[in-house]
């Protein structure tokens, strides 16, 4: 699967716009038909058995690998542990061996790769499961995330980082909302006695610098690697924790009160926002700090204002009716405006 | 698509007799509202109706199912008289989505109040839907409409087959071929109508039903993406039940069927040239995983020789396909 899922010619413009260009004209359906062929928004029978056979393999590729997780979860008493342990090892070796034979970035190497990447997780959950090592669930997917690296990085492939992304996000959320007083990052932020809002601030922070990455290093290697959609989901998931990090600051009991965080929160929503009016690309960046800012003045208005119950719903009712519509009106303005460069 | 892009496709149009000479003067359409941004207004817009509820119900104290019946009917007819007060209205728009969700839950409400059942409800709420799907003026809403529609189907389809009320309730004994059976009732049908309505895009495009099929057809990709999850919410995740062995029950086949939806949905969404729905039902089919290992049912043993034996006939399938692609047709 390449990074744009290999779209018919004309997918940069709208099935709304061929809808109107139907019904002004009063086109008839063999004009519509030929229409739609014209205007290269459809894929040829050739493109879609293409795009078929890549789904089918991934989602094959992807069972195998749910396979060989579910076993070892079964903790099935008839294998023995050496079995499970060798079946896992022999899937990695296996699946080196093809990567090694069908280098990345051929799909066979890549595809190996991410059935290794995975197969990783489920023998760092055995060696757990197994020994009772006694770590913390939060340590086995950020160990999982951090001996992966050269692997992710050898597959050369947007969807082996946007796996390891939600891996390594899934550690620092486990970490920062359970807050377990064990672990690497324990011994890291031990001493310094943080709120989880503060705490928060580093799968923000971590993901921030991931998706900068994405857009400002143009070296071709990073550029292969960082399509569009995986910078989003970085940002979306930086701006899932700012939020979450603030709205504890907010609403939250008061030892989460945290003046960084509210300084950080700022100054991300203004980064971002003008980062985003220069580049004047993308709009994805300016609706997540539209939808952050209308939960967390939503949340505010909660917090300060001083109505009874009936009150504050027909309040946060409205507040929230005339914040998105502000928000609405200024995003479809900027995708009005910036539609003449990049597709949105 | 930028400007010059447009004029030279408008030109070609134009000569090959396709459009007449006066659509290359025709003012641009305006642009499509993303993805995104429909899902900032759209939870924003669920919020304010939520909370608009809780407002009227605060207020006027709607009493019994009557009392429910009769604050979601004048909360929806509202949502319609703003709607089409003014349909360029970003202002009405989001008011009007708020009074409509806020119908849309009390009408429910009374509905399950009055009837005390969950089968009877999620008839009813389909009705609903497909009503708000054929009436309602915006796109937004007719995709919402549609989506909650098959999920209410879903749910009615179950409830029909398995008499349970309790939407908790631990999952009964089901044997492999209902428990099939039950699933290609719901998605079967709706496979093959979204698979019709993209064959036959030129001849709806043709006429006035693609204001009502356009936006259908991505609530059924939505749909056919998140369904099975979406509508068995409770029972996938059921962490809160005793730790008794779970009974046999091939409902837990379920969301591995799911994932064949969503990637239908995937191939539904390429063909439509729909990135963002592409992107969504790839999502979708990643969480009807989660939710195959998490739901209770069968073994885990038997699930791992399930995903197995589906991996190697899938990465057997695409060798076979690939050979017969490899020739442009």
């Amino acid at each position: 699967m390449n990074n744009n899922f290999d779209m018919p010619a004309g997918r940069h413009l709208d099935r709304s716009e061929l809808d109107g260009w139907a019904a002004r004209h009063h086109l008839a359906a063999p004009a519509v038909r030929d229409l739609l062929v014209l205007s290269g928004v459809q894929p040829s029978a050739f493109r879609i058995r293409q795009f078929i056979v890549r789904m089918i393999r991934m989602a094959g590729l992807l069972s195998l690998a749910a396979g060989v997780v579910f076993f070892v979860a079964a903790n099935w008493q008839a294998f023995d542990v050496s079995g499970r342990f060798a079946l896992i090892q022999l899937v990695i070796l296996a699946a080196a061996a093809v990567a090694c034979w069908k280098p990345p970035p051929q799909i066979l190497g890549r595809s190996a790769s991410l059935l290794a990447f995975i197969a990783a997780g489920a023998l760092l959950a055995l060696f757990g499961q197994t020994y009772q090592t006694g770590a913390d669930i939060y340590e086995l997917f950020l160990t999982w995330a951090l001996l992966t690296v050269p692997l992710v990085v050898a597959a050369q492939w947007s969807v082996a980082w946007g796996a390891w992304l939600v891996v390594l996000n899934l550690a620092l959320w486990l970490y920062a909302g359970l807050r377990p007083d064990s672990g690497w990052l324990w011994v890291l932020f031990a001493g310094w006695s943080l709120s989880t809002a503060t705490l928060l601030l580093v799968p923000t922070l971590v993901n921030l610098a991931l998706w900068f990455v994405g857009e400002r290093v143009t070296a071709p290697s990073v550029q292969r690697v960082s399509p569009r959609w995986l910078r989003r989901v970085a940002l979306a998931f930086a701006f899932s924790s700012l939020t979450w990090a603030a709205l504890l600051t907010i609403v939250g009991p008061l030892r989460e009160a945290s003046t960084v965080t509210m300084v950080v929160t700022l100054a991300v929503l203004i980064g971002v926002t003008l980062y985003a009016l220069r580049q004047r690309e993308d709009v994805f960046p300016l609706a997540l700090v539209a939808g952050s800012s209308i939960v967390l003045s939503t949340a505010l208005v909660a917090r300060l204002g001083e109505f009874e119950d009936v009150g504050m719903f027909f309040v946060l009712a409205l507040w929230l009716i005339l914040s998105s519509t502000f928000s609405g009106r200024v995003l479809m303005r900027f995708v009005r405006t910036w539609r003449d460069g990049a597709d949105q | 698509m930028n400007a010059p892009e447009r004029a030279s496709l408008l030109q070609k149009l134009v000569d090959r007799g396709v459009l007449p000479a006066a659509a290359l003067d025709s003012p641009r359409a305006d642009a499509e509202r993303p993805w995104y941004i429909s899902i900032v207004l759209g939870a924003a817009g669920w919020l304010a109706g939520l909370f608009a509820l809780l407002f009227v119900s605060i207020l006027f104290k709607p009493d019994g199912p009557a009392g429910y019946a009769l604050t979601g009917s004048v909360m929806l007819a509202a949502a319609f008289g703003l709607y089409y007060a003014d349909k360029d209205s970003a202002f009405f728009d989001q008011l009007a989505l708020a009074f409509s969700i806020a119908g849309q839950i009390a009408v429910t409400v009374a509905v399950a109040d009055a009837t005390e059942s969950v089968r009877a409800t999620a008839w009813a709420v389909v009705l609903l839907q497909a009503a708000l799907l054929l009436l309602l003026p915006n796109r937004f809403a007719k995709s919402l409409a549609t989506f909650f529609a098959v999920i209410a189907l879903a749910v009615a389809v179950r409830f029909t087959l398995w008499d349970s009320n309790d939407p908790f309730e631990r999952p009964e004994s089901v044997s492999l071929a209902p428990a099939l059976l039950g699933w290609f009732l719901v998605w079967g049908p709706l496979i093959a109508l979204t698979h019709q309505l993209i064959a036959k895009e030129a001849d709806w495009m043709a006429n006035d039903s693609r204001r009502i099929v356009r936006p259908a057809l991505t609530g059924l990709l939505v749909s056919l993406s998140i369904g099975t999850l979406a509508s068995e919410p409770f029972g996938a995740f059921a962490v809160w039940m005793p730790p008794e062995a779970p009974r046999l029950s091939w409902v837990a086949i379920w969301p591995l069927l799911a994932v064949f939806t969503a990637l239908f949905a995937a191939v539904c969404a390429y063909r439509l040239g729909h990135r963002a729905l592409v992107g969504f039902a790839i999502a979708g089919a990643l969480l009807h995983l989660v939710q195959f290992y998490f739901l209770l049912g069968i073994t885990l043993l038997m699930k791992s020789c399930i995903m197995m034996g589906v991996g190697i006939t899938l990465l057997v399938a695409s060798q076979w396909l690939k050979r017969n692609a490899e020739v442009p047709s």
